[in-house]
Protein backbone atom coordinates (compact mmCIF):
# COMPACT_ATOMS: atom_id res chain seq x y z
CA UNK A 1 0.00 0.00 0.00
CA UNK A 2 0.92 3.34 -1.08
CA UNK A 3 1.78 5.87 2.28
CA UNK A 4 -1.08 8.82 2.13
CA UNK A 5 -0.41 12.25 1.06
CA UNK A 6 -1.93 14.10 4.63
CA UNK A 7 -4.08 16.61 3.67
CA UNK A 8 -4.65 19.71 6.24
CA UNK A 9 -7.15 22.26 6.25
CA UNK A 10 -10.89 22.88 7.27
CA UNK A 11 -12.50 23.63 3.80
CA UNK A 12 -14.32 20.85 2.75
CA UNK A 13 -14.61 22.27 -1.09
CA UNK A 14 -10.58 22.91 -1.58
CA UNK A 15 -10.01 19.55 -0.16
CA UNK A 16 -12.02 17.97 -2.84
CA UNK A 17 -10.18 19.84 -5.43
CA UNK A 18 -7.07 18.66 -4.04
CA UNK A 19 -8.48 14.89 -4.19
CA UNK A 20 -9.40 15.44 -7.99
CA UNK A 21 -6.08 17.17 -8.51
CA UNK A 22 -4.46 14.11 -6.98
CA UNK A 23 -6.71 11.68 -8.87
CA UNK A 24 -6.01 13.40 -12.54
CA UNK A 25 -2.94 13.53 -11.89
CA UNK A 26 -2.93 9.71 -11.68
CA UNK A 27 -1.21 9.58 -7.78
CA UNK A 28 -2.45 5.99 -6.29
CA UNK A 29 -1.05 7.37 -2.96
CA UNK A 30 -4.82 7.41 -0.64
CA UNK A 31 -5.52 10.97 0.30
CA UNK A 32 -6.24 11.47 4.08
CA UNK A 33 -7.70 14.32 5.73
CA UNK A 34 -6.97 16.65 8.91
CA UNK A 35 -9.27 18.98 9.84
CA UNK A 36 -6.73 21.36 11.51
CA UNK A 37 -3.54 21.08 13.52
CA UNK A 38 -5.33 19.06 16.75
CA UNK A 39 -5.89 16.24 14.50
CA UNK A 40 -2.67 16.72 12.35
CA UNK A 41 -0.30 16.69 15.69
CA UNK A 42 -2.78 13.39 16.50
CA UNK A 43 -1.80 11.46 13.41
CA UNK A 44 1.67 11.98 13.05
CA UNK A 45 2.15 11.44 16.85
CA UNK A 46 0.37 8.12 16.41
CA UNK A 47 -2.81 8.88 19.15
CA UNK A 48 -5.96 7.74 19.34
CA UNK A 49 -8.01 7.33 16.40
CA UNK A 50 -4.21 7.48 14.36
CA UNK A 51 -2.67 4.52 16.80
CA UNK A 52 -2.80 1.60 14.45
CA UNK A 53 0.00 2.00 11.24
CA UNK A 54 -1.40 -0.40 9.78
CA UNK A 55 -4.41 1.80 8.82
CA UNK A 56 -3.37 4.95 9.73
CA UNK A 57 0.36 4.66 7.70
CA UNK A 58 2.92 7.47 8.08
CA UNK A 59 2.24 10.23 5.25
CA UNK A 60 4.94 10.54 1.93
CA UNK A 61 4.14 13.90 1.69
CA UNK A 62 2.12 16.78 3.74
CA UNK A 63 -0.43 19.36 2.21
CA UNK A 64 -1.13 22.33 4.45
CA UNK A 65 -3.04 25.23 4.46
CA UNK A 66 -1.20 28.83 4.97
CA UNK A 67 -4.13 29.52 7.56
CA UNK A 68 -6.04 27.48 9.88
CA UNK A 69 -8.92 27.75 11.84
CA UNK A 70 -6.35 27.68 14.57
CA UNK A 71 -2.52 27.82 13.67
CA UNK A 72 -0.49 28.06 10.63
CA UNK A 73 1.47 25.81 8.36
CA UNK A 74 4.49 27.20 10.35
CA UNK A 75 2.69 25.03 13.49
CA UNK A 76 2.00 21.92 11.11
CA UNK A 77 5.92 22.12 10.52
CA UNK A 78 6.96 21.75 13.63
CA UNK A 79 4.28 19.10 14.25
CA UNK A 80 5.54 17.08 11.29
CA UNK A 81 9.64 17.91 12.24
CA UNK A 82 9.13 16.68 16.09
CA UNK A 83 8.53 13.23 14.86
CA UNK A 84 11.95 12.02 14.05
CA UNK A 85 10.87 9.72 11.22
CA UNK A 86 8.90 12.63 9.28
CA UNK A 87 12.16 14.69 9.40
CA UNK A 88 12.49 14.24 5.55
CA UNK A 89 9.05 14.12 4.50
CA UNK A 90 7.85 17.21 2.27
CA UNK A 91 5.43 19.60 3.86
CA UNK A 92 3.58 21.79 0.88
CA UNK A 93 2.00 24.48 1.27
CA UNK A 94 -0.83 26.72 -0.07
CA UNK A 95 -2.20 29.78 0.48
CA UNK A 96 -4.45 32.00 -1.09
CA UNK A 97 -2.42 35.22 0.12
CA UNK A 98 0.59 35.10 2.14
CA UNK A 99 3.03 38.03 3.30
CA UNK A 100 6.94 37.42 2.54
CA UNK A 101 7.69 36.58 6.04
CA UNK A 102 5.40 33.99 5.87
CA UNK A 103 6.96 32.66 3.44
CA UNK A 104 9.70 33.21 4.36
CA UNK A 105 8.77 31.49 7.86
CA UNK A 106 7.74 28.31 6.73
CA UNK A 107 10.61 27.86 3.90
CA UNK A 108 13.05 28.41 7.04
CA UNK A 109 10.50 25.57 8.83
CA UNK A 110 11.72 23.05 5.94
CA UNK A 111 8.55 23.49 3.46
CA UNK A 112 9.63 21.63 0.43
CA UNK A 113 7.29 24.60 -1.47
CA UNK A 114 4.72 27.10 -1.35
CA UNK A 115 2.04 27.53 -4.03
CA UNK A 116 -0.33 30.46 -4.07
CA UNK A 117 -3.95 28.68 -4.57
CA UNK A 118 -4.27 30.08 -8.15
CA UNK A 119 -2.24 27.61 -9.17
CA UNK A 120 -1.65 25.08 -6.51
CA UNK A 121 -4.31 22.07 -7.81
CA UNK A 122 -3.09 22.33 -11.47
CA UNK A 123 0.65 22.08 -10.78
CA UNK A 124 0.71 20.43 -7.21
CA UNK A 125 1.33 16.75 -8.88
CA UNK A 126 4.03 18.17 -10.48
CA UNK A 127 5.40 19.65 -7.90
CA UNK A 128 5.03 16.58 -5.59
CA UNK A 129 6.69 14.49 -8.30
CA UNK A 130 9.84 16.97 -8.44
CA UNK A 131 9.73 16.23 -3.84
CA UNK A 132 12.82 13.65 -3.11
CA UNK A 133 10.15 11.15 -2.57
CA UNK A 134 9.51 9.60 -5.72
CA UNK A 135 9.88 5.86 -4.15
CA UNK A 136 6.38 6.98 -2.16
CA UNK A 137 4.61 7.85 -4.94
CA UNK A 138 2.71 6.23 -7.41
CA UNK A 139 1.30 6.31 -10.53
CA UNK A 140 -0.87 4.50 -12.58
CA UNK A 141 1.90 4.59 -14.93
CA UNK A 142 4.09 3.08 -12.39
CA UNK A 143 1.61 0.61 -11.11
CA UNK A 144 1.22 -0.79 -14.82
CA UNK A 145 4.88 -1.16 -15.49
CA UNK A 146 5.46 -3.35 -12.01
CA UNK A 147 2.65 -5.11 -13.17
CA UNK A 148 3.91 -6.14 -16.24
CA UNK A 149 7.65 -6.48 -14.69
CA UNK A 150 5.88 -9.00 -12.42
CA UNK A 151 4.23 -10.50 -15.19
CA UNK A 152 7.82 -11.07 -17.03
CA UNK A 153 9.13 -12.74 -14.04
CA UNK A 154 6.24 -15.12 -13.14
CA UNK B 1 -14.64 56.71 -53.56
CA UNK B 2 -13.53 58.50 -56.18
CA UNK B 3 -11.85 55.96 -58.77
CA UNK B 4 -10.41 58.88 -60.77
CA UNK B 5 -7.22 59.60 -58.59
CA UNK B 6 -5.43 61.94 -61.42
CA UNK B 7 -1.83 60.05 -62.39
CA UNK B 8 1.13 61.16 -64.01
CA UNK B 9 2.53 60.75 -67.28
CA UNK B 10 4.91 57.81 -66.91
CA UNK B 11 7.81 58.95 -69.10
CA UNK B 12 10.59 59.07 -66.62
CA UNK B 13 12.58 61.90 -66.91
CA UNK B 14 16.30 62.25 -65.31
CA UNK B 15 14.95 65.73 -63.94
CA UNK B 16 12.46 64.34 -62.65
CA UNK B 17 9.90 66.92 -64.17
CA UNK B 18 7.60 64.65 -64.65
CA UNK B 19 6.38 64.12 -60.81
CA UNK B 20 6.22 66.10 -58.08
CA UNK B 21 9.31 68.83 -57.59
CA UNK B 22 10.27 68.13 -53.69
CA UNK B 23 8.65 71.25 -52.96
CA UNK B 24 5.28 70.08 -54.39
CA UNK B 25 5.89 66.02 -52.74
CA UNK B 26 4.89 66.88 -49.63
CA UNK B 27 1.80 69.21 -50.71
CA UNK B 28 1.09 66.46 -53.12
CA UNK B 29 0.62 63.58 -50.52
CA UNK B 30 -0.73 65.89 -48.57
CA UNK B 31 -3.86 66.60 -50.94
CA UNK B 32 -4.25 62.79 -51.82
CA UNK B 33 -4.37 62.27 -47.94
CA UNK B 34 -7.41 64.78 -47.59
CA UNK B 35 -9.39 63.40 -50.12
CA UNK B 36 -9.21 59.97 -49.59
CA UNK B 37 -8.63 59.08 -46.42
CA UNK B 38 -11.81 58.34 -44.41
CA UNK B 39 -12.85 56.00 -41.72
CA UNK B 40 -12.79 53.50 -44.42
CA UNK B 41 -10.21 54.20 -46.51
CA UNK B 42 -6.46 54.97 -46.06
CA UNK B 43 -3.75 55.69 -48.21
CA UNK B 44 -0.33 53.48 -47.81
CA UNK B 45 2.97 55.28 -49.30
CA UNK B 46 4.74 52.34 -51.20
CA UNK B 47 8.35 53.18 -51.69
CA UNK B 48 9.81 50.12 -54.58
CA UNK B 49 12.94 49.40 -55.79
CA UNK B 50 14.04 47.20 -58.65
CA UNK B 51 16.33 45.19 -56.39
CA UNK B 52 18.01 43.33 -59.74
CA UNK B 53 18.26 47.13 -61.28
CA UNK B 54 22.11 46.63 -61.20
CA UNK B 55 22.41 43.44 -63.22
CA UNK B 56 19.91 45.01 -65.66
CA UNK B 57 22.33 47.82 -66.28
CA UNK B 58 25.20 45.30 -67.19
CA UNK B 59 23.17 43.15 -69.01
CA UNK B 60 20.96 45.47 -71.16
CA UNK B 61 21.70 48.86 -70.34
CA UNK B 62 20.71 51.65 -68.43
CA UNK B 63 17.54 52.77 -71.17
CA UNK B 64 16.45 49.41 -70.04
CA UNK B 65 16.21 49.62 -66.94
CA UNK B 66 14.28 52.81 -67.30
CA UNK B 67 12.01 50.71 -69.42
CA UNK B 68 11.12 48.35 -66.91
CA UNK B 69 10.90 50.58 -63.93
CA UNK B 70 8.49 52.40 -66.33
CA UNK B 71 6.21 49.31 -66.90
CA UNK B 72 6.37 48.18 -63.33
CA UNK B 73 5.45 52.01 -62.18
CA UNK B 74 3.07 51.72 -64.89
CA UNK B 75 1.17 48.57 -63.63
CA UNK B 76 1.06 49.75 -60.58
CA UNK B 77 -0.73 52.55 -61.51
CA UNK B 78 -3.04 51.14 -63.65
CA UNK B 79 -4.41 48.31 -61.50
CA UNK B 80 -8.68 47.93 -61.75
CA UNK B 81 -9.34 48.57 -57.99
CA UNK B 82 -6.63 50.70 -56.62
CA UNK B 83 -6.50 54.11 -57.12
CA UNK B 84 -2.71 55.56 -57.39
CA UNK B 85 -0.46 58.28 -57.82
CA UNK B 86 3.18 58.00 -58.70
CA UNK B 87 5.27 60.79 -56.69
CA UNK B 88 8.36 60.17 -57.38
CA UNK B 89 10.39 57.99 -59.93
CA UNK B 90 14.55 57.28 -60.47
CA UNK B 91 16.07 56.48 -63.44
CA UNK B 92 17.72 53.91 -61.18
CA UNK B 93 15.30 51.78 -60.82
CA UNK B 94 12.85 53.02 -58.15
CA UNK B 95 9.63 54.74 -57.79
CA UNK B 96 7.23 56.36 -54.46
CA UNK B 97 3.51 55.37 -55.40
CA UNK B 98 0.50 56.52 -52.93
CA UNK B 99 -2.44 54.15 -53.30
CA UNK B 100 -5.73 54.25 -51.21
CA UNK B 101 -6.67 51.20 -50.08
CA UNK B 102 -9.59 49.76 -47.59
CA UNK B 103 -8.28 49.99 -44.07
CA UNK B 104 -9.61 46.00 -42.98
CA UNK B 105 -8.17 44.55 -46.23
CA UNK B 106 -4.98 47.06 -46.55
CA UNK B 107 -2.13 44.51 -46.71
CA UNK B 108 -4.15 41.95 -49.05
CA UNK B 109 -4.94 44.71 -51.29
CA UNK B 110 -1.26 45.70 -51.59
CA UNK B 111 -0.32 41.98 -51.65
CA UNK B 112 -2.61 41.93 -54.46
CA UNK B 113 -1.18 44.99 -56.42
CA UNK B 114 1.61 44.06 -56.14
CA UNK B 115 1.24 40.40 -57.52
CA UNK B 116 -0.66 41.68 -60.50
CA UNK B 117 2.73 44.22 -60.94
CA UNK B 118 5.19 41.36 -60.65
CA UNK B 119 5.53 39.81 -64.27
CA UNK B 120 8.09 39.53 -67.32
CA UNK B 121 8.52 42.95 -69.10
CA UNK B 122 10.21 43.10 -72.59
CA UNK B 123 13.28 45.32 -72.77
CA UNK B 124 16.02 45.82 -74.98
CA UNK B 125 14.51 42.83 -77.41
CA UNK B 126 15.13 40.92 -74.15
CA UNK B 127 12.65 39.22 -71.77
CA UNK B 128 13.17 40.64 -67.91
CA UNK B 129 12.04 39.41 -64.45
CA UNK B 130 12.37 42.79 -61.95
CA UNK B 131 12.54 41.57 -58.92
CA UNK B 132 10.52 44.15 -57.31
CA UNK B 133 11.00 44.79 -53.50
CA UNK B 134 8.56 47.12 -51.46
CA UNK B 135 8.23 48.68 -47.86
CA UNK B 136 4.85 50.34 -47.52
CA UNK B 137 3.36 52.24 -44.75
CA UNK B 138 -0.09 53.64 -44.07
CA UNK B 139 -0.08 57.78 -43.96
CA UNK B 140 -2.20 58.66 -41.27
CA UNK B 141 -4.19 62.42 -41.12
CA UNK B 142 -1.79 62.66 -38.31
CA UNK B 143 1.56 61.77 -39.34
CA UNK B 144 4.16 64.13 -40.63
CA UNK B 145 4.60 63.66 -44.05
CA UNK B 146 8.34 63.51 -44.63
CA UNK B 147 8.81 61.38 -41.37
CA UNK B 148 6.11 58.92 -43.60
CA UNK B 149 8.55 59.01 -46.41
CA UNK B 150 11.85 58.52 -44.58
CA UNK B 151 9.82 55.24 -43.13
CA UNK B 152 8.62 53.81 -46.13
CA UNK B 153 12.12 53.59 -47.39
CA UNK B 154 13.37 52.40 -44.44
CA UNK B 155 11.12 49.75 -44.95
CA UNK B 156 12.16 49.21 -48.59
CA UNK B 157 15.82 49.36 -47.73
CA UNK B 158 15.37 46.59 -44.98
CA UNK B 159 13.56 44.57 -47.19
CA UNK B 160 15.89 44.71 -49.96
CA UNK B 161 18.43 43.69 -47.02
CA UNK B 162 16.46 40.34 -46.02
CA UNK B 163 14.03 39.57 -48.23
CA UNK B 164 14.52 40.97 -52.15
CA UNK B 165 11.38 40.79 -53.73
CA UNK B 166 9.10 41.04 -50.70
CA UNK B 167 6.46 43.97 -49.50
CA UNK B 168 7.91 45.07 -46.16
CA UNK B 169 5.46 47.08 -43.46
CA UNK B 170 7.19 49.77 -41.73
CA UNK B 171 5.67 48.68 -38.56
CA UNK B 172 7.74 45.11 -39.22
CA UNK B 173 10.77 46.31 -39.56
CA UNK B 174 13.65 45.17 -37.39
CA UNK B 175 14.90 48.05 -34.92
CA UNK B 176 17.68 47.34 -36.56
CA UNK B 177 16.45 48.80 -39.51
CA UNK B 178 15.29 51.94 -38.16
CA UNK B 179 17.43 55.32 -39.12
CA UNK B 180 20.47 56.09 -36.77
CA UNK B 181 19.83 58.25 -33.69
CA UNK B 182 23.01 60.14 -35.14
CA UNK B 183 22.62 62.69 -32.42
CA UNK B 184 22.85 59.93 -29.53
CA UNK B 185 25.69 58.64 -30.72
CA UNK B 186 27.64 61.94 -31.91
CA UNK B 187 27.09 62.38 -27.93
CA UNK B 188 27.81 58.83 -27.24
CA UNK B 189 30.93 59.18 -28.78
CA UNK B 190 31.62 62.73 -27.24
CA UNK B 191 31.42 60.92 -23.54
CA UNK B 192 33.45 57.98 -24.26
CA UNK B 193 36.13 60.21 -25.58
CA UNK B 194 36.19 63.37 -23.45
CA UNK B 195 33.91 62.46 -19.98
CA UNK B 196 33.33 59.18 -19.33
CA UNK B 197 31.71 59.71 -15.69
CA UNK B 198 28.60 60.28 -18.02
CA UNK B 199 28.46 56.57 -17.73
CA UNK B 200 27.86 54.61 -14.16
CA UNK B 201 27.02 51.06 -13.25
CA UNK B 202 24.27 50.02 -11.07
CA UNK B 203 24.42 46.63 -9.40
CA UNK B 204 21.47 44.37 -8.86
CA UNK B 205 21.87 41.65 -6.50
CA UNK B 206 21.57 37.62 -7.92
CA UNK B 207 20.93 35.77 -4.97
CA UNK B 208 20.20 32.45 -3.43
CA UNK B 209 16.21 31.97 -2.99
CA UNK B 210 16.79 29.65 -0.10
CA UNK B 211 18.38 32.24 2.10
CA UNK B 212 19.76 35.65 1.87
CA UNK B 213 23.00 34.70 0.33
CA UNK B 214 24.73 37.18 -2.30
CA UNK B 215 26.08 35.16 -4.90
CA UNK B 216 26.63 37.67 -7.75
CA UNK B 217 25.91 41.35 -9.33
CA UNK B 218 25.32 42.36 -12.60
CA UNK B 219 26.69 45.49 -13.93
CA UNK B 220 23.89 47.81 -15.40
CA UNK B 221 24.74 50.38 -17.51
CA UNK B 222 23.11 53.93 -16.98
CA UNK B 223 23.90 57.39 -19.11
CA UNK B 224 23.24 60.20 -17.00
CA UNK B 225 23.15 62.81 -20.53
CA UNK B 226 23.82 66.06 -19.34
CA UNK B 227 21.26 67.77 -20.82
CA UNK B 228 18.61 65.02 -21.62
CA UNK B 229 19.05 63.34 -18.34
CA UNK B 230 18.82 59.37 -18.10
CA UNK B 231 19.31 57.81 -21.45
CA UNK B 232 17.55 54.15 -21.42
CA UNK B 233 20.27 51.52 -21.18
CA UNK B 234 18.34 49.65 -24.75
CA UNK B 235 18.20 53.13 -26.63
CA UNK B 236 21.93 53.73 -25.56
CA UNK B 237 23.49 49.84 -26.45
CA UNK B 238 21.26 50.17 -29.57
CA UNK B 239 23.11 53.35 -30.67
CA UNK B 240 26.29 52.06 -29.31
CA UNK B 241 26.06 48.44 -31.20
CA UNK B 242 24.97 50.00 -35.02
CA UNK B 243 27.67 52.71 -34.59
CA UNK B 244 30.99 50.57 -33.55
CA UNK B 245 30.90 52.39 -30.24
CA UNK B 246 29.83 49.42 -28.49
CA UNK B 247 33.66 48.35 -28.26
CA UNK B 248 35.16 51.15 -26.70
CA UNK B 249 31.79 51.26 -24.35
CA UNK B 250 32.20 47.41 -23.69
CA UNK B 251 35.56 47.95 -22.44
CA UNK B 252 34.72 50.76 -20.54
CA UNK B 253 31.74 48.89 -18.68
CA UNK B 254 34.41 45.86 -18.15
CA UNK B 255 37.09 48.09 -16.86
CA UNK B 256 34.55 49.75 -13.97
CA UNK B 257 32.81 46.78 -13.07
CA UNK B 258 36.07 44.67 -12.02
CA UNK B 259 37.76 47.93 -11.22
CA UNK B 260 34.36 47.61 -8.57
CA UNK B 261 34.72 44.42 -8.03
CA UNK B 262 38.00 44.56 -6.44
CA UNK B 263 36.99 47.01 -4.04
CA UNK B 264 34.29 44.91 -2.92
CA UNK B 265 36.12 41.20 -2.79
CA UNK B 266 37.63 41.58 0.55
CA UNK B 267 34.01 41.90 2.15
CA UNK B 268 32.45 39.22 -0.24
CA UNK B 269 31.66 35.59 -0.28
CA UNK B 270 33.73 33.12 -2.38
CA UNK B 271 30.74 32.66 -4.51
CA UNK B 272 30.23 36.01 -5.17
CA UNK B 273 30.38 37.01 -9.24
CA UNK B 274 30.62 39.98 -11.13
CA UNK B 275 27.94 39.71 -14.13
CA UNK B 276 28.84 41.36 -17.13
CA UNK B 277 27.04 42.13 -20.61
CA UNK B 278 28.92 41.34 -23.39
CA UNK B 279 27.79 42.50 -27.00
CA UNK B 280 28.29 39.88 -29.53
CA UNK B 281 29.49 42.55 -31.54
CA UNK B 282 32.29 42.85 -29.36
CA UNK B 283 33.14 39.10 -29.46
CA UNK B 284 33.48 39.61 -33.11
CA UNK B 285 36.42 41.07 -32.53
CA UNK B 286 39.59 38.86 -32.22
CA UNK B 287 41.41 40.79 -29.44
CA UNK B 288 38.07 40.77 -27.47
CA UNK B 289 39.97 38.12 -25.07
CA UNK B 290 42.96 39.59 -24.95
CA UNK B 291 41.62 42.95 -23.53
CA UNK B 292 39.48 40.92 -20.85
CA UNK B 293 42.79 39.32 -19.65
CA UNK B 294 44.50 42.56 -19.57
CA UNK B 295 41.70 44.50 -17.61
CA UNK B 296 41.85 41.19 -15.31
CA UNK B 297 45.67 41.43 -14.56
CA UNK B 298 45.14 45.39 -14.15
CA UNK B 299 41.77 44.87 -11.23
CA UNK B 300 43.39 41.80 -9.65
CA UNK B 301 39.94 40.19 -9.87
CA UNK B 302 40.57 36.14 -10.59
CA UNK B 303 38.99 34.77 -13.84
CA UNK B 304 36.30 32.95 -11.90
CA UNK B 305 34.61 35.86 -10.26
CA UNK B 306 33.98 36.73 -13.43
CA UNK B 307 30.81 35.90 -15.32
CA UNK B 308 30.25 37.12 -18.62
CA UNK B 309 26.46 37.61 -19.91
CA UNK B 310 26.23 37.04 -23.71
CA UNK B 311 22.61 36.58 -25.47
CA UNK B 312 21.27 33.82 -27.07
CA UNK B 313 21.85 34.85 -30.37
CA UNK B 314 25.57 35.14 -29.81
CA UNK B 315 26.03 31.57 -29.42
CA UNK B 316 24.19 30.00 -32.03
CA UNK B 317 26.01 32.39 -34.36
CA UNK B 318 27.85 31.11 -37.37
CA UNK B 319 30.22 33.68 -36.90
CA UNK B 320 33.84 31.85 -36.24
CA UNK B 321 35.56 34.69 -34.62
CA UNK B 322 32.69 34.99 -32.16
CA UNK B 323 33.39 31.00 -31.21
CA UNK B 324 37.44 31.69 -31.21
CA UNK B 325 36.47 34.47 -28.88
CA UNK B 326 34.07 32.18 -26.43
CA UNK B 327 36.28 29.47 -26.37
CA UNK B 328 39.67 32.41 -25.31
CA UNK B 329 37.11 33.84 -22.46
CA UNK B 330 36.57 29.87 -21.40
CA UNK B 331 40.38 29.33 -21.33
CA UNK B 332 40.80 32.00 -19.19
CA UNK B 333 38.69 30.82 -16.35
CA UNK B 334 35.85 33.38 -16.66
CA UNK B 335 32.89 31.97 -16.65
CA UNK B 336 30.26 32.14 -19.62
CA UNK B 337 25.98 32.96 -19.29
CA UNK B 338 23.57 32.61 -21.55
CA UNK B 339 21.02 35.54 -20.90
CA UNK B 340 17.62 36.24 -21.13
CA UNK B 341 16.73 32.42 -21.92
CA UNK B 342 14.11 31.70 -23.57
CA UNK B 343 13.78 34.47 -26.06
CA UNK B 344 16.22 33.48 -29.14
CA UNK B 345 16.02 30.52 -30.57
CA UNK B 346 19.09 28.81 -29.13
CA UNK B 347 18.46 24.34 -28.86
CA UNK B 348 19.34 23.04 -25.83
CA UNK B 349 22.01 20.41 -28.29
CA UNK B 350 23.86 23.89 -29.33
CA UNK B 351 24.17 25.02 -25.83
CA UNK B 352 25.52 21.60 -24.53
CA UNK B 353 28.42 22.49 -26.66
CA UNK B 354 28.94 26.30 -25.53
CA UNK B 355 31.47 26.43 -22.50
CA UNK B 356 28.81 28.11 -20.22
CA UNK B 357 28.03 27.48 -17.02
CA UNK B 358 25.11 29.49 -16.41
CA UNK B 359 21.41 30.20 -17.82
CA UNK B 360 19.75 33.04 -16.94
CA UNK B 361 16.19 32.29 -17.85
CA UNK B 362 14.28 35.60 -19.35
CA UNK B 363 11.62 36.98 -17.24
CA UNK B 364 9.00 36.74 -19.74
CA UNK B 365 9.18 33.01 -18.28
CA UNK B 366 8.88 34.10 -14.62
CA UNK B 367 6.06 36.85 -15.15
CA UNK B 368 2.94 35.15 -14.47
CA UNK B 369 3.94 31.96 -12.55
CA UNK B 370 2.86 33.45 -9.56
CA UNK B 371 -1.18 33.69 -10.64
CA UNK B 372 -1.39 31.50 -13.82
CA UNK B 373 -0.72 27.74 -13.92
CA UNK B 374 -0.05 27.43 -17.32
CA UNK B 375 2.93 29.92 -16.90
CA UNK B 376 4.20 27.69 -14.04
CA UNK B 377 3.69 24.97 -16.00
CA UNK B 378 5.75 26.09 -19.09
CA UNK B 379 8.57 28.02 -16.88
CA UNK B 380 8.74 24.49 -14.99
CA UNK B 381 9.38 22.40 -17.90
CA UNK B 382 12.08 24.75 -19.43
CA UNK B 383 13.66 24.79 -16.02
CA UNK B 384 13.78 20.68 -15.79
CA UNK B 385 15.11 20.73 -19.35
CA UNK B 386 17.62 23.39 -18.79
CA UNK B 387 18.94 21.94 -15.77
CA UNK B 388 19.74 18.37 -17.38
CA UNK B 389 22.64 20.61 -18.92
CA UNK B 390 23.93 20.99 -15.23
CA UNK B 391 24.49 24.60 -15.17
CA UNK B 392 23.62 27.20 -12.72
CA UNK B 393 19.85 28.95 -13.36
CA UNK B 394 19.13 31.62 -12.74
CA UNK B 395 15.57 33.41 -13.08
CA UNK B 396 15.16 36.87 -14.05
CA UNK B 397 12.64 39.15 -13.36
CA UNK B 398 11.32 37.94 -10.18
CA UNK B 399 8.56 40.63 -9.00
CA UNK B 400 7.41 38.89 -5.96
CA UNK B 401 7.47 36.69 -2.67
CA UNK B 402 5.30 34.34 -4.48
CA UNK B 403 7.14 34.40 -7.87
CA UNK B 404 10.54 33.46 -5.52
CA UNK B 405 8.48 30.43 -3.93
CA UNK B 406 7.54 29.42 -7.45
CA UNK B 407 10.72 29.05 -8.48
CA UNK B 408 11.87 27.29 -5.78
CA UNK B 409 9.00 24.80 -6.03
CA UNK B 410 10.63 24.06 -9.44
CA UNK B 411 13.74 23.32 -8.18
CA UNK B 412 15.41 27.20 -9.30
CA UNK B 413 17.78 28.18 -6.52
CA UNK B 414 19.37 31.19 -7.86
CA UNK B 415 17.51 34.20 -8.86
CA UNK B 416 17.32 37.99 -9.49
CA UNK B 417 14.80 40.98 -9.59
CA UNK B 418 13.27 43.60 -8.25
CA UNK B 419 12.06 41.62 -5.43
CA UNK B 420 15.47 40.59 -4.52
CA UNK B 421 16.86 43.60 -4.95
CA UNK B 422 16.53 46.93 -7.21
CA UNK B 423 19.71 47.97 -9.16
CA UNK B 424 21.56 50.49 -7.05
CA UNK B 425 24.80 52.65 -7.33
CA UNK B 426 28.22 51.24 -6.75
CA UNK B 427 27.79 53.51 -3.23
CA UNK B 428 24.40 52.00 -2.40
CA UNK B 429 24.97 48.36 -3.09
CA UNK B 430 27.18 47.33 -0.07
CA UNK B 431 24.84 48.58 2.74
CA UNK B 432 21.95 47.48 0.37
CA UNK B 433 22.92 44.35 0.57
CA UNK B 434 23.41 44.39 4.96
CA UNK B 435 20.38 45.77 4.88
CA UNK B 436 18.81 42.85 3.43
CA UNK B 437 20.81 40.09 5.34
CA UNK B 438 19.49 42.04 8.59
CA UNK B 439 15.86 41.75 7.32
CA UNK B 440 16.02 38.07 5.59
CA UNK B 441 17.87 36.22 8.61
CA UNK B 442 15.56 34.77 11.34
Amino acid sequence: MHPPLLVVGHDELRLQATRDALHYGRLLNPVVECAGLEELTAYVQGQAPYDDRATHPLPAVVLTELHLDRGTAADVLRAVRNQLTLRRTPVIVVADEATEQEIDEVHRLGAAAFLDRGVAVDVLVGVIRDTDVPWAVGTHAALRQETRLQECVT
Amino acid sequence: MNDHVPTVDLGLDHHGAAFPTTATLVSAVQELRKEHSDARHGVVLLSASISNAAEIVDLLGSAALEVVTSEVARRTLQHEHLPARLLRASSLGGFLVAVVVERDLARAQVADLMSEVRGLVSAADDQVWPIITVGARLYEEHDDTWSAIRDVRTAVFAAGRHTAGSVLWYEDADERDRPLDLPVIRDLALALEHDPDQFQLHYQPVRDLRNPRLLGAEALLRWEHPELGRISPDRAVEAAERSGLIVPLGRHVLRAALRQTAQWLPQLEEEYRVHVNVSPLELRHAEYADHLEEALLRSGVPAHRVLLEVTETALVSDDISVHHSLARIAELGVCLGVDDFGTGYSSIANLRRMPIDTIKIDRSLVTGIGTSAADFTLARSVLQLVSSMGVMIVAEGIESAVEAAHLRAMGCQVGQGYHLGRPVPAVDFMPAQEHHKRTHTA
